[in-house]
């Protein structure tokens, strides 16, 4: 059956495993053995992190007697997952697909082919579903007693909740993709969308209760009322928790109808966009063409920065640090004194909070990774820099100080607003400065040593080299060993004064940096030629 | 000149890509360089251009050895790929300026080459939008452009007239005579016969990373056609 054929190439184009890990089992065993357990740990790390606070928030349901509360949570974060995948995937996965051009021309129908096209993106959706809500499903099993056809109904109606938003939000996501594509800037339209809505996420998150026993405990409130408001939440909790049948029916053929409806209803939709493409407006000007001539380095990073902003994964993944930087800064300040309040209960602890601040700073810089991927973002443009006369050491450092501006002034912002609100001592506050600039630059010429070495051209698009490349993965784990090691050193010598122990950490980072420097510099230009 | 000496190089270890290949190209030359797919001509001119290293032999390009003086050889050099990947972030002009910065070519002259080869293929109107919005063929434009903005001595060209438009073609044409009439020498690698067996002086043909035949291209065809001795010397293989 076609269908199945069309599968068995689309999966292997999106899930195959060298797609998955983004390196090659057969030529590089090492590299893919270290993916393979960085991701175990990334995700390792989340579940059980996430895990332990469903466990404890379930303790307390259950002694409050309102364990079917979970459910609620299962619904909602199954549903907002699937919001998300289909508001940001669905205008690529089914209205402008890249091998429309291939496809269309064959003897298929176009029924089959966005049936094909609706499961991959299912199965990624099913995959997330599945990977974040089992903490919260297992939550519920223990404190509630396990019931095989409680978890059997849960597991088809969880393969039901994905579906009215896939039916919503494909139609919202085309209509964000047409409406942006009007605009110059659409990529910084879409950013901006995509921020402000993880921002929309992670301020729900953080409607906390700090007072309560759990942190989740400020979204009972929050998630009752939306659930009061949807009705297949209400048959969720029912059909599960009472395993009433007529509600799993419900669910069920309320789902089933809507997709089949959906499909035949975008057949002809799904053409048509795609034979329109998707071409951003660009506005012709009359401007006089107007040369500059500039140092090259100088080039080098501004080309870094146009890069930068032209790729949404880029800017989604290494640009999330200094944007949290910045509204860390300000948010300090404004609830400045709700922060007070909690030095206050912290202070017999002995706690040291520009230390607790340094740290932070350190985890926000270490997601800043670029000059760990971006010669690999070279890609097929690398010739360009291989035939040019510039000498390596230059596109790297060039590299590098990109970095630097993206992470240093505003880690230094979030500093100095810190120390507004927190009153640090002018002392803690010149060493605190130089420690951020010297792990900035570190962690900058870190990245371009790891990217050096462990480059990766070849790519069918950035998600692979930004998401799953070992670069990316040594670039952001290099920073926190750095940090690791600055705090075992702060934690050790703990008897020697604050600016003292700042003081090592920052001759540490600034000796290791210089001989990071040396290296690239010496270094760079074989194993350039030999890339 | 161009001197290619002795020059290997395997991807695999195994199999030689391109296999102890010599050749000689003085300035004024048009060296058309002809193969079947995958006889190696695109690993030639990469390892020419200082993009890819060799295993063995030795490229120089005017006395400056590519694998040890490779900045100083560079440039001197320009290279245009089979395929015009640019950076699609830039406009056309940005990427014109990026190249000519690094070849560090004044204010003055880019200025000048920037509105004469911008004329002649017609994308001035579009130099000022970013390259992302460009066609096959515009691209194709602004990295010839960006190759002929320092005035090179040495031009290596992958296909260049794959995906531009007759009248295009025309004018690289012209654009290349114009060159090796001050000294300029270029080596390009074509599928179509044609254009090599009229408009270069001399051919080499790679069979299997292998130089089966070179010279001047009127000792090279004799009283035959470019197509004749190409398919022969395919089917003595």
């Amino acid at each position: 059956m076609m269908y199945f054929k069309l599968m068995k190439v689309f999966f292997k184009e999106n899930f195959s495993f060298k797609k998955l890990i983004g390196t090659d089992l057969k030529t590089s065993k090492i590299k893919a053995i270290l993916i393979i357990v960085a991701i175990i740990y990334g995700f390792g790390s989340v579940i059980l992190g996430f895990g332990f606070m469903f466990f404890e928030f379930g303790k307390i349901l259950q002694e409050a007697n309102m364990i079917e509360m979970l459910l609620e949570f299962v619904f909602i974060y199954g549903t907002f997952l699937s919001v998300f995948f289909v508001l940001f995937r669905a205008n690529g996965y089914l209205f402008h697909y890249k091998d429309f051009d291939i496809l269309q021309p064959l003897p298929i129908k176009s029924r089959t082919v966005i049936f094909a096209k609706l499961t991959v993106m299912l199965a990624f959706i099913y995959i997330t579903v599945f990977l974040i809500v089992s903490p919260i499903v297992f939550s519920y099993f223990y404190h509630s007693g396990f019931d095989i056809l409680k978890l059997l109904t849960i597991i088809v109606l969880l393969l039901m909740i994905p579906l009215l938003p896939l039916v919503i939000f494909a139609f919202v996501s085309l209509l964000i993709a047409r409406f942006s594509a009007n605009f110059r800037f659409s990529k910084a339209l879409n950013l901006i969308l995509m921020f402000t809505f993880f921002l929309g996420i992670m301020y729900l998150s953080m409607s906390m209760n700090f007072s309560g026993d759990s942190p989740l405990s400020g979204q009972i409130g929050v998630f009752a009322s939306i659930s009061k408001y949807i009705i297949t939440a209400q048959w969720f909790k029912t059909a599960v928790h009472d395993l009433n049948l007529l509600a799993m029916l419900g669910v069920v053929s309320l789902s089933l109808v809507l997709l089949t409806g959906f499909i035949f209803l975008i057949e002809k939709l799904v053409i048509k966009t795609n034979q329109m493409g998707m071409t951003t407006k660009v506005r012709s000007t009359n401007k006089a063409v107007i040369s500059k001539k500039r140092e090259m380095i100088v080039n080098i990073i501004d080309k870094e920065i146009k890069k930068f902003f032209s790729v949404t994964v880029y800017v989604f993944n290494s640009g999330f640090g200094p944007i949290m930087m910045a509204i860390g800064g300000v948010a300090i300040l404004i609830f400045k004194e709700d922060l007070l309040t909690y030095i206050d209960l912290f202070e017999g602890v002995g706690l040291n909070f520009e230390a607790m601040v340094l740290l932070l700073l350190g985890f926000l810089i270490s997601t800043v990774f670029t000059s760990a991927i971006s010669l690999s973002l070279e890609g097929k443009n690398f010739w360009i820099l291989k035939s040019l006369p510039i000498k390596a050491e230059t596109v790297m450092f060039g590299k590098m100080l990109f970095n630097v501006i993206l992470t240093l002034p505003l880690s230094l912002f979030a500093l100095f607003m810190a120390s507004i609100a927190l009153q640090f001592s002018f002392v803690n506050l010149l060493v605190m400065s130089l420690y951020l600039i010297s792990l900035c630059f570190l962690s900058s010429a870190l990245g371009s040593v790891i990217n050096l070495h462990f480059p990766k051209f070849n790519y069918v698009n950035e998600t692979e080299v930004v998401k799953q490349s070992l670069g990316a993965l040594l670039g952001m784990f290099s920073t926190w060993l750095i940090v690791t090691v600055n705090a075992l050193i702060y934690y050790f010598l703990s008897d020697l004064s604050f600016p003292v122990l700042i003081l090592l950490n920052i001759i540490l980072n600034s000796g290791l940096f210089i001989g990071v420097f040396f290296y690239i510099k010496k270094a760079a230009q074989p194993i350039f030629y030999k890339l | 000149m161009l001197k290619i000496v002795n020059v290997s190089k395997s991807y695999d270890k195994k199999k030689k890509a391109i296999d102890q290949i010599n050749l000689e190209i003085y300035p004024g030359d048009i060296y058309g360089f002809i193969g079947h797919n995958g006889a190696g001509k695109t690993t030639l001119l990469k390892a020419i251009a200082g993009i890819l290293n060799f295993d063995e032999g030795e490229i120089t390009i005017f006395g400056k050895s590519i694998a040890k003086d490779n900045l100083e050889a560079k440039k001197v050099m320009a290279y245009i790929p089979d395929n015009p990947d640019v950076y699609e972030s830039l406009t056309g002009i940005q990427f014109l300026d990026f190249i000519a910065d690094a070849y560090d070519v004044s204010l003055e002259k880019r200025n000048n080459l920037i509105k004469k080869y911008a004329q002649m293929f017609e994308i001035e109107s579009v130099l000022n939008n970013p390259i992302s919005s460009y066609s096959h063929g515009m691209k194709q434009k602004v990295v010839i452009m960006s190759a002929l903005i320092h005035n090179p001595k040495v031009m290596l060209l992958d296909e260049p007239f794959v995906g531009l438009d007759p009248k295009a073609s025309y004018l690289l044409k012209e654009v290349f005579h114009e060159l090796v009439a001050q000294g300029t020498l270029i080596f390009f690698s074509t599928h179509v016969l044609e254009v090599a067996e009229k408009l270069c002086n001399k051919v080499a043909i790679i069979r299997n990373g292998k130089i089966v035949a070179n010279g001047l291209t009127l000792d090279v065809i004799k009283d035959k056609s470019l197509e004749n001795i190409f398919i022969d010397l395919l089917n003595e293989s």
